[in-house]
């Protein structure tokens, strides 16, 4: 137990349990993000993230130690997500999977050669346009889409946060890059890539 | 491996997360099927796109130090109770239910049960005077008596009158009723007893005593209540009962309601 006279003097962030400022701070930026796809509100994200640490930092004795900290913490986020701030949240237009499954279908018949598809989307699309692509997919597929791509978690920790079977993840993450190919096609070929001038090159 | 399995490992082929075996069959098939190339190729380019161009928001300074504040915090009871607080109040729905929370709260505040508490426990005690007043109305004793609970005035009657009379109920108290014309304990009852009026029943209750008996809580009540006051009045049926301490001896006197005089002569006796 501290002394009064040490708590004023040290910096707060000294007064927290060493193994949580180690293992739990660092995640901060990684979960205010999360906090920012599921809300997609900067007040709301804030909210829920120090709600989150709080809970963390209550319950930290229930951690087990060794495990995958960053995991544990989008697990509390989650649920203090699902409990309190879910209901408020306008979810993105259901998206037909059939009509993107046929748009992407004429644009694979379309695309000849794949080797190009490279430069001509990837160069040619926005960092904007990729967030906005990103936000439109349902919640779902975007939390899934993101621990992957963006966190870096294995299939097996995305299954077991989630609560969902693996080969769930598996169609999720696959789906969800289909749609977001359909959407960032059409994002590149409005930016003025035409196929004709690419083929040309 | 066929297109159809194939679709299946896609995404952990991109993503490097299939296993050897399975790996090399993908691979293999990879090279054979145009269609499944192309497939493989757009979601690669969509991992690629994601995982370069999806800007990151860093967490504002600001927040990471509230945030690490309020954790500090919580190792105070009154931050921790901030906290609560800050989080009751930034949720709708917990803000609700605080809000009816309070207002329960204000709610018993308002009825206060510990005070009907009390009531019931004077109502109790009442009881028991009333009843043995009523027990002991019915033994016709003279017209100056006393009744007393006190044991060393029980035995000194027991000795001299030999009447003993009822129990209290639930006690090891005795009653007895004796006609007295003088004791020291007793002097304002005596003073009644002066009086043309029907007879003044007076019951005594030692504090000490009450401890071993199932009157204890009440007892209790009634002593910590009766310390700070002078004397307590209460109506009981056709009787008003008197309570009072008097040196660590809780008296009631019990007086029938329509006898004004023996009640106005008790009252100004004790004030």
């Amino acid at each position: 137990m501290l002394q009064d006279s040490e708590r004023i003097t040290r910096p707060p962030i000294e007064n927290l349990d060493e193994e949580f400022r180690k293992e739990a701070l660092p995640h901060m930026d990684s979960l205010y993000n999360f906090a920012l796809q599921l809300t997609q509100d900067s007040d709301d994200a804030a909210d829920l993230l120090q709600e989150t640490y709080i809970k963390a930092y209550r319950f930290w004795d229930k951690f087990e130690k060794g495990t995958n900290c960053k995991a544990w913490l989008f697990r509390i986020m989650k649920n203090s997500f699902i409990n309190f701030y879910r209901k408020n949240i306008k979810s993105p237009e259901k998206l037909d999977y059939d009509e993107i499954e046929e748009i992407y279908e004429t644009i694979k018949s379309n695309e000849q050669n794949p080797h190009n598809l490279d430069r001509e989307i990837f160069d040619n699309v926005l960092d904007d346009e990729v967030m906005e692509a990103i936000k439109s997919l349902p919640e779902e597929f975007r939390t899934v889409l993101l621990m992957c791509d963006i966190e870096g978690m294995s299939y097996e920790e995305i299954a077991d946060f989630m609560d969902i079977p693996i080969g769930t993840v598996r169609s999720r993450i696959h789906r969800a890059r289909k749609l977001l190919a359909v959407k960032l096609y059409d994002y590149a070929k409005s930016r003025g890539y035409n196929v004709d001038e690419a083929d040309k090159e | 491996m066929d297109c159809k399995e194939f679709q299946q490992y896609i995404s952990p082929l991109v993503d490097n997360q299939i296993d050897e075996n399975k790996r090399i069959e993908a691979e293999k098939h990879l090279q054979q099927c145009p269609s499944c190339f192309f497939d493989f190729k757009v979601e690669s380019i969509v991992k690629k796109i994601v995982s370069f161009k999806f800007v990151k928001t860093a967490c504002p300074d600001v927040l990471k130090k509230q945030i690490v504040f309020s954790l500090v915090s919580q190792e105070g009871f009154f931050e921790r109770l901030l906290s609560y607080l800050k989080i009751i109040f930034f949720s709708k729905y917990l803000r609700l239910s605080f809000a009816i929370g309070l207002i329960l709260l204000l709610s018993i505040i308002i009825s206060n049960p510990f005070k009907k508490d009390k009531e019931k426990y004077y109502k109790e005690f009442a009881s028991v005077v009333y009843q043995n007043c009523r027990e002991l109305k019915n033994h016709n004793f003279p017209e100056k008596t006393i009744f007393t609970t006190n044991h060393d005035v029980v035995k000194k009657f027991i000795s001299s009158n030999g009447i003993l009379t009822p129990k209290m109920p639930n006690t090891d108290w005795s009653i007895i009723a004796a006609g007295i014309e003088s004791f020291d304990k007793f002097h304002a009852a005596h003073l009644l007893f002066q009086c043309e009026e029907d007879t003044v029943y007076l019951m005594e209750f030692d504090i000490n005593k009450a401890k071993y008996s199932g009157y204890l809580n009440f007892v209790n009540e009634i002593y910590s209540d009766l310390k700070s006051k002078k004397y307590l009045e209460l109506n009981f049926y056709d009787y008003i009962i008197i309570l009072r301490i008097e040196e660590n001896i809780l008296m009631a006197y019990a007086i029938n309601a329509h006898n004004r005089h023996p009640h106005e002569e008790l009252i100004s006796s004790l004030e």
